[in-house]
């Protein structure tokens, strides 16, 4: 076969984008004079974090082969969508930067691809730069792929070297795709919203074919539909009769429903009786994608509540990932309470609320979803700590845990112990996994995981551990709920529910915060926490003493206004909450 | 009852506090100064009228330029304007003036002084980069009553972070002594690029204590508290400055002086563009502005704001806003008047700003 399907591993500016532009251009699937850099990264935001969220499969003619570039992104939160773009390649051009060497996010994304059998291909980026040193690089790939210095080929995307040797090496290394059968089995790896078009997954086809006007059954999601139209990119949407074992591309079927559409679903041809579908098995590695993390974001403004809904449909439409529902809040008014793969996602949806939707918003803490077993026998699932039954009404709160794994070079084991130790973690294994690479197995609370620990390990790990986690099962623990009283009234938004051995801690550590953050005002603001009606915390606000403007004559007066009036847009920037003052960051010291 | 202030931009030494526009006398740049002084006020005679109530001459130290020189700028505006000011007042430093000069300030109508005496402290008047001593302040003010003053002001400062409580005290103790008829007392502010930026400033609650102990000090000793930072035995309250408080008309000439004809105010340029002939920057005052001005300069006043009047100028909407803002222990109504309470004048800005967000506020 003439099929070549692979993906580009890299760290951030290590030159994906560019190498990616400098295929287009080689294989004239853009004219060199059509190319503006970057093309295959669309999103503002996707740059700023350094990461790609979304970019279309590209398909690329290099002399009578076809190859499609598969994009991954490259963040924790999105590591199941990684595994299955992977599984749509049979290999991965590795890119290390010359000056920087080889970095730890790469590696994860690396041994994913081990792991899903991946060939690959390694390359030094970034010859050309003056400092580069290119044999120390060598020897870094060498250890970590146990490969021989030949095979590691030498590129500067920037300037077009050694780009050509690049495309040989696709094709002599990368196995084409195997063709095992003629039974319809095709994976979704992604999808985008078409306004007009619905919902169009991004398809592997692992066997048989799929053209317009056939039936077909996604089956995890149970759907039904007609294809409409097949296709690909090449960068641009091109109409095509038909998908074949092997290829990359799109299908249109007019899927209104994001929901529809489940990454790492299986597309099956719709058979006449359900036994004969049922006979059918799905590809393997599928999982349900479930929110981990929860935030209520509301309007800062009350009145863009239906904006914000409006904005949210949307969103939803692009990223199926992301949930929400309505929820009402005493101190914030109406708003959604909302649920994303992790923490990054969560940031991503906010800035695009705020940016590409113009809609300026006040969010939450975030925290997980409990799962509360009640005195008479309910369960029920809380995902806002102000919505927590009455201590008296509950059995017992149990909290997800998750399986997780960390990747790390040796030298960093102990320090990483000590942090899984710390977040309630229960060690499953250790062992050495490749040559230098140490795999540590933990058991760990989801929501001791999900908000800085990510961080917490690149910081102690210089940046080479890496970690990626899947959901275990809920357990019971021992949680108690804080709440925050401002000048005695409570502020459903500043819940929190946290470990009753910590209530005590976590409470001062929260007013203290919250003192911090409070501005001080026209009277004191005094701030409690309590627990089981009890007061377990308090911090004071003391009131302004002195704010008065020495001498206002007939030359102050307008320079005078004009800085009441900046004064009085910092005011725009707060919610009032009783008398008292509380700007938007106040709502985020629950977690932090 | 339009006002006319003249600013004089010079000054020996300038002092480490003060952010106004001012340079070191050069009898040079005077003659300039009063060249372009006499091609403004030609100018503005024309379209801002002619009749003001009050002559002010502040700075800068109007009191450094020569009997010579100060003649020549008297001449300018009484060519060019109907002057008949019941008030007419010239800020002096001690240490720029003799009783000579003075005689000859009270022979040409000047019938109001304002003396920067700041402290009677001696170190404090180091601190600030004053050029006379506490005992030259005194020396001053008595030689203004001996040539026959009878309507004198003094300027004070508080909150310097080498002063203390006995030490304001005692300036205020030899301040009353000399009975002037007003009083303005300022808070130090720490202005950028002035040398004072940066330093550490008096503890926020000893300053307010020695605000409130001068406010009852001079009530006691009969002194009416009429303006958050102003003082004066009754019948002498300042009309100039009532005047900016009330919203009313102003005309300043000279470098970085600013005018207001009702509806917009004019900002003229610092000395060397002046010289130039650069004219003023001109700003239309919207409602809004205009109700925040209202607001912040009616709630300086110790007689606050009349809602009458309010009423009628801003509508009902906005005065029914202003009501509900209305809130112990921070502003208090007595009859057609609100005023922020005398307690909590030393929040006055605080104050201000929440009352004009709220106005703001759509709901």
């Amino acid at each position: 076969m003439n099929k070549r399907n692979f993906c580009i591993i890299a760290h951030i500016d290590h030159g994906k984008s560019t190498l990616a532009d400098r295929m287009l251009e080689i294989t004239g699937t853009i004219p060199k004079r059509l190319m503006r850099d970057q093309v295959l990264d669309a999103m503002e935001l996707e740059r700023e974090h350094g990461i790609t969220i979304k970019a279309h499969p590209t398909r690329m003619k290099y002399k009578g082969f076809i190859f499609n570039l598969i994009d991954t992104p490259g963040h924790v939160d999105f590591s199941y969508e990684v595994t299955r773009s992977l599984v749509a390649c049979e290999g991965a051009v590795l890119i290390v930067d010359a000056v920087q060497g080889v970095q730890a996010q790469t590696v994860s994304n690396l041994y994913m691809a081990l792991d899903v059998g991946l060939t690959i291909i390694p390359v030094i980026n970034k010859i050309d730069l003056p400092n580069a040193h290119i044999e120390d690089i060598k020897e870094e790939i060498i250890d970590l792929l146990n490969v021989e210095e030949k095979e590691i080929l030498l590129v500067s995307a920037k300037n077009g070297w050694g780009i050509e040797n690049l495309m040989e090496r696709i094709v002599e290394k990368i196995p084409p795709p195997h063709d095992s059968g003629s039974t319809l089995k095709a994976l979704i790896f992604d999808s985008y919203y078409d306004e007009y078009r619905g919902a169009i997954p991004y398809l592997r086809i692992m066997s048989g074919s799929i053209e317009t006007g056939i039936n077909v059954r996604f089956i995890k999601s149970g759907k039904n539909f007609e294809v409409q139209e097949v296709g690909y990119f090449s960068p641009k949407k091109v109409k095509s009769e038909i998908l074949q074992t092997g290829d990359v591309g799109y299908i249109i079927c007019n899927i209104r429903g994001a929901k529809d559409i489940k990454t790492g679903d299986t597309v099956i041809e719709s058979q006449k009786s359900k036994v004969e579908s049922q006979s059918v098995k799905p590809l393997p590695g599928y999982r349900e994608v479930t929110p981990y993390v929860y935030a209520g974001i509301y309007p800062a403004d009350g009145e863009k509540y239906n904006s914000l809904k409006d904005a949210l449909e949307k969103l939803v439409l692009t990223d199926s990932s992301l949930i929400y529902e309505p929820e009402t809040s005493v101190a914030l008014g109406f708003g959604f309470r909302c649920g994303f793969l992790g923490m990054l996602h969560k940031k991503i949806i906010e800035e695009r609320l705020e940016r590409e939707m113009n809609i300026s918003i006040i969010s939450t803490s975030p925290n997980i979803r409990y799962k509360v077993k009640l005195q008479n026998g309910d369960t029920e699932w809380v995902e806002n700590p102000g919505q927590m039954p009455k201590p008296i009404e509950i059995n017992v709160i149990e909290e997800p845990v998750v399986k997780a794994k960390i990747f790390t070079p040796p030298g960093y084991i102990g320090s990483i112990l000590k942090l899984c130790e710390k977040r309630r973690g229960i060690q499953k294994s250790i062992f050495y996994h490749r040559e230098n690479m140490v795999e540590i197995e933990y058991e760990i609370p989801l929501s001791e995981l999900i908000f800085d620990f990510y961080d917490t390990l690149k910081s102690i790990s210089q940046g080479f551990a890496s970690l990626d986690y899947e959901f275990l099962e809920y357990r019971p623990g021992d949680f108690v709920k804080v709440d925050i009283l401002v000048n005695s009234k409570q502020v459903d938004a500043l819940s929190s529910i946290v470990i009753r051995d910590n209530a005590y801690f976590d409470a001062v550590r929260l007013v203290r915060r919250l003192k911090q953050v409070i501005p001080r005002q026209l009277f004191e603001v005094i701030i409690q926490a309590a627990s089981n009606g009890r007061i377990i915390a308090k911090s004071r606000v003391a009131p302004i003493r002195k704010d008065v403007t020495a001498k206002c004559y007939g030359g102050d007066i307008t320079r005078k206004r004009k800085l009441l009036e900046r004064q009085k847009e910092g005011k725009k920037k707060m919610k009032r909450i009783g008398m008292v003052e509380i700007p938007k960051e106040a709502f985020l010291c629950v977690r932090e | 009852m339009p006002g006319l202030y003249i600013h004089i931009p010079f000054c020996i030494k300038k002092c480490k506090y003060c952010a106004f526009h001012s340079l070191p006398y050069n009898s040079e740049l005077v003659k300039q100064y009063i060249v372009s002084l006499k091609k403004e006020a030609e100018l503005r005679k024309e379209t801002f009228g002619k009749t003001f109530d009050t002559v002010y001459i502040g700075g800068g130290t109007p009191s450094v330029l020569k009997i010579s020189e100060l003649l020549d700028i008297l001449k300018i505006i009484n060519y060019n304007f109907n002057l008949s000011p019941r008030e007419f007042t010239i800020e002096v430093n001690p240490g720029t003036v003799n009783r000579e000069k003075l005689t000859w300030y009270r022979s040409v109508g000047i019938n109001r002084l304002s003396i920067g005496v700041q402290s009677l402290n001696d170190k404090e008047l180091e601190y600030l980069g004053r050029i006379h001593t506490g005992k030259e302040a005194v020396e001053c003010f008595k030689d203004t009553r001996f040539v026959g003053f009878k309507n004198i002001s003094i300027d004070l400062i508080y909150g310097i972070p080498i002063q203390d409580k006995n030490s304001w005290y005692s300036t205020l103790n030899g301040i009353t002594a000399l009975y002037p008829e007003h009083i303005s007392a300022y808070s130090l502010s720490y202005e950028p690029d002035t040398p004072l930026y940066g330093e550490k400033p008096m503890k926020e609650d000893l300053e307010e204590k020695l605000y409130y102990y001068m406010i009852e000090y001079l009530k006691d000793k009969g002194y009416e508290q009429y303006e958050i930072s102003t003082f004066a035995i009754s019948g002498y309250k300042s009309r100039h400055n009532t005047n900016y408080w009330n919203g009313g008309i102003y005309l300043g000439l000279g470098p970085s002086a600013h005018s207001f004809d009702g509806t917009h105010r004019y900002a003229n340029p610092e000395l060397f563009d002046y010289i130039k002939g650069k004219s003023f920057k001109k700003e239309k005052i919207n409602r809004t502005e205009a109700l925040e001005e209202y607001i912040m300069l009616g709630l300086r006043k110790r007689e606050g704001i009349s809602l009458l009047e309010f009423s009628n100028r801003f509508g009902n909407e906005t005065y029914n806003k202003l009501i509900k803002e209305i809130k112990e222990p921070f502003l208090e109504v007595d009859r057609d008047r609100v005023r922020i309470t005398e307690k909590k004048q030393f929040i006055a800005d605080a104050i201000i700003i929440s009352i004009i967000y709220h106005l703001s506020n759509e709901k």
